[in-house]
C-alpha cells in the first residue's frame, strides 16, 4: 500500500502531469483511489494558475469502495483568499485482502493555520478511525509533532522573511497527537521514538530548507528536522521494521529522498492477526 | 508577414475617398453607425474599453486604448483604407478595405501583476523580459446599414533580451491579450455582420478564432481558441451609445474530465472549456452628428 498527499493530477506548476496514473502505469499497485483537496481552475497568486492536487490510496489489492470525508476549513483567511485555497479531507478506501476488508485513510491537516483548525481536523481525524469497525491504517502528514518532541520550535529552516506573512509557523501542539499513542498502534512507537534529540532526530520527515540550500541559522545544508508525518493502525494489529526513510539506501530505498520531497517516507510492516 | 502580402494588391489599386456612410443617410438623424469596419471614423470616439479613435485625413485613423495607457502598457494602431473601388462594388454598395498597423509593449503591466498573474520569483531570480508587439492586420468591410466585417491580423511579440515569463494557460481573454509577448505569435481573423435596426439601434453577431503560437516547450495544448459574439449598440444621445452583449470562447486550458471507458477503466480525457462573458461598453461620439 502507497499513502500519498499532496499528489498533482492536473496542476500547472507539475505541467499537468497526472502523477496518480503515472505511479499505477510505472508500478505493480493497480487501484488507486484520489482525493481531491485543492481543486482550482485558476489561481492568481504568483502564477500558480490551475491545481488539482489532493491525497490518493494505492494498493496491489483490489480498492472496493473509496470516500471522500470533508475536513473542517480554515476560519482566518479573507473570503478571496478561502476561495482559491485547499478544502483538507480524510481519504478512505476499503481494500479487499484475501476475504478480508480493510480500511486505510490518508491524510494531511493544516499547516499554517493561526485559528485552531489543525487541531480539530486532527480530532476529526481521530473520532473517523475511532468509528471504524473494520482493521484499520491511517497515514500522512498530520502538520504536528510526537507528543514527546524536545524541539518544538526554533527549528533550521525557519526563515525571518516569514514572520507576518500567511507562512508563518504557528506554535506546535504535540499534545493533540497523544490519543492517537495511547489508543492506536504506531508504526514508531514512543519508547522507539526516544527521549534525547539524536534519537529522535532518526525519526524526523520533515525540512523545507533541503539539501540544496544552507540553513541560515546553523550554516549547514537543509536536512529532515522534526517529525510531523505518523503512521497508525487499529488495535489487535501490529507494525514491524517502521522506519523513515530519511537518506538513500535505508530499506532499499535507491534515490535520496531529500531531493524528492520535503517529506521523508514513513514505513512498516502491517502485521495483521 | 501574410497580412502584408494581402495588403499590397489594395495598395496599388485606384482609391475612391469616402467621407460619408456609403449609404446617404436619411434627412434628419442619420442612422447609428457601425464599429470596427474597414472605414476610418470620421470624427473622433472613446469608449470605456473600445479604442480611442482619431482620423487623420480621410482614409487614416489612429487608436489606441487609453485604459492599457493607464497601466502603463504603451500601445497604438493605425488604420489605412487603400480602397473602395468600382472594382469591388456589389449590388450599389462598396468594399472598403484597409489595412492595420499596431504597435505595444505589454512588459510593464506583465511586471505590475507578477505575484498574482506570473511569479515574483523571490527565490530563483527569474524576470519577465522587454517585449515588443507589432501587429498588421487586413479589413474587408461591406455595406453600411447592413454590413459585413471580414479581418485577418496578426501579432508577433519581439523579445528584447532574457524571459522567464510562461504562458498563463488561464481565461482566454488574457491568453488572447498576452498571446503575442508569451506564446510569440496570435493570428486572429473573424467575420462580422453588423445590422442597423431603426436609426438608433444596431445589432451584429460574429465569429473569430485565434491561432497562438509556442515560444518555449510547453504541455500539448490546443492552440487555437474559438470565439463567438453578439450584441446590441443603443444610442442613448445623438452623442453617445451604450453597448451590451455577449462574448463566447471555446478553448483548452488544461481542463480534464474523468471518463469510464467501455471497459470499464477510468480515464482522464481533455476537454475544452466554454467560457461566456457578458460585454458593456460606453462611447462618446463628440462630433459625429
Amino acid at each position: 500500500m502507497l499513502l500519498t498527499e499532496e499528489i498533482e493530477v492536473n496542476s500547472k506548476r507539475s505541467a499537468y502531469v497526472d502523477m496518480v496514473q503515472h505511479v499505477l502505469d510505472h508500478t505493480r499497485l493497480n487501484y488507486g483511489a484520489y482525493f481531491q483537496t485543492w481543486a482550482s481552475r485558476w489561481i492568481p497568486s504568483e502564477g500558480l494558475g490551475r491545481m488539482d492536487l489532493g491525497n490518493a490510496i494505492f494498493s496491489k489489492y483490489p480498492i472496493t469502495f473509496a470516500e471522500r470525508i470533508r475536513q473542517e476549513d480554515r476560519t482566518d483567511q479573507g473570503a478571496l483568499t478561502s476561495t482559491f485555497y485547499i478544502h483538507r479531507a480524510i481519504g478512505r478506501a476499503l481494500v479487499k485482502v484475501g476475504d478480508r476488508e480493510l480500511a486505510f485513510h490518508v491524510v494531511h491537516t493544516e499547516a499554517y493555520d493561526q485559528d485552531g483548525t489543525k487541531q480539530k481536523q486532527i480530532r476529526q481525524i481521530h473520532d473517523v478511525l475511532a468509528k471504524e469497525t473494520r482493521p484499520w491504517l491511517v497515514g500522512g502528514d498530520f502538520n504536528e509533532l510526537p507528543p514527546i518532541a524536545l524541539q518544538l520550535s526554533g527549528f533550521d529552516d525557519e526563515s525571518d522573511k516569514a514572520k507576518g506573512t500567511e507562512f508563518e509557523q504557528p506554535p506546535y501542539t504535540p499534545a493533540a497527537m497523544q490519543p492517537f499513542f495511547d489508543e492506536f498502534v504506531p508504526a514508531i512507537p514512543l519508547a522507539q521514538y526516544g527521549t534525547t534529540l539524536d534519537a529522535q532526530r532518526r525519526y524526523f520527515t520533515h525540512t523545507v530548507l533541503g539539501p540544496g540550500h544552507v540553513s541560515a541559522q546553523t550554516g549547514k545544508p537543509g536536512f529532515w528536522n522534526r517529525t510531523l508525518d505518523h503512521l497508525f493502525a487499529s488495535k489487535g494489529t501490529a507494525f514491524r521494521d517502521g522506519d523513515v526513510l530519511q537518506t538513500s539506501g535505508r530499506q532499499g530505498v535507491a534515490s535520496d529522498p531529500l531531493w524528492l520531497s520535503d517529506h521523508a517516507p514513513v514505513v512498516g510492516v502491517w502485521v495483521l492477526p | 508577414m501574410l497580412g502584408l502580402l494581402l495588403v499590397a494588391p489594395s495598395v496599388a489599386a485606384q482609391e475612391v475617398h469616402l467621407t460619408g456612410p456609403l449609404h446617404g443617410a436619411p434627412a434628419g438623424r442619420p442612422t447609428l453607425a457601425p464599429r470596427d469596419t474597414a472605414v476610418p471614423v470620421e470624427y473622433w470616439t472613446l469608449g470605456i474599453f473600445d479604442p480611442l479613435r482619431i482620423p487623420v485625413g480621410h482614409d487614416v485613423e489612429f487608436s489606441t486604448h487609453p485604459l492599457l495607457f493607464l497601466a502603463l502598457a504603451p500601445n497604438a494602431e493605425v488604420k489605412v483604407r487603400h480602397s473602395a473601388h468600382r472594382a469591388w462594388e456589389h449590388r450599389g454598395e462598396f468594399w472598403s478595405i484597409a489595412s492595420t498597423w499596431g504597435l505595444s509593449v505589454p512588459t510593464v503591466p506583465m511586471r505590475l501583476t507578477q505575484g498574482y498573474l506570473f511569479p515574483k520569483w523571490d527565490e530563483g531570480g527569474g524576470r519577465i523580459g522587454w517585449f515588443v508587439v507589432p501587429s498588421v492586420g487586413l479589413l474587408a468591410t461591406h455595406g453600411d446599414e447592413r454590413s459585413w466585417t471580414l479581418g485577418l491580423e496578426t501579432a508577433i511579440g519581439i523579445s528584447l533580451g532574457p524571459n522567464d515569463a510562461r504562458p498563463l494557460d488561464g481565461y482566454a481573454p488574457l491568453e488572447i491579450l498576452f498571446g503575442p509577448a508569451l506564446n510569440g505569435t496570435r493570428v486572429h481573423g473573424h467575420v462580422t455582420y453588423d445590422v442597423a435596426f431603426g436609426k438608433s439601434v444596431r445589432a451584429r453577431v460574429g465569429l473569430d478564432g485565434w491561432f497562438l503560437g509556442r515560444r518555449t516547450p510547453e504541455p500539448e495544448k490546443s492552440p487555437w481558441i474559438l470565439g463567438a459574439h453578439g450584441g446590441f449598440d443603443f444610442r442613448l444621445s445623438w452623442h453617445t451609445r451604450i453597448v451590451l452583449g455577449v462574448r463566447a470562447y471555446d478553448y483548452d486550458d488544461h481542463r480534464t474530465e474523468v471518463r469510464k471507458d467501455d471497459a470499464g477503466k477510468w480515464h482522464r480525457v481533455a476537454v475544452r472549456s466554454v467560457d461566456v462573458y457578458p460585454t458593456f461598453d460606453f462611447i462618446y461620439e463628440p462630433s459625429r452628428y
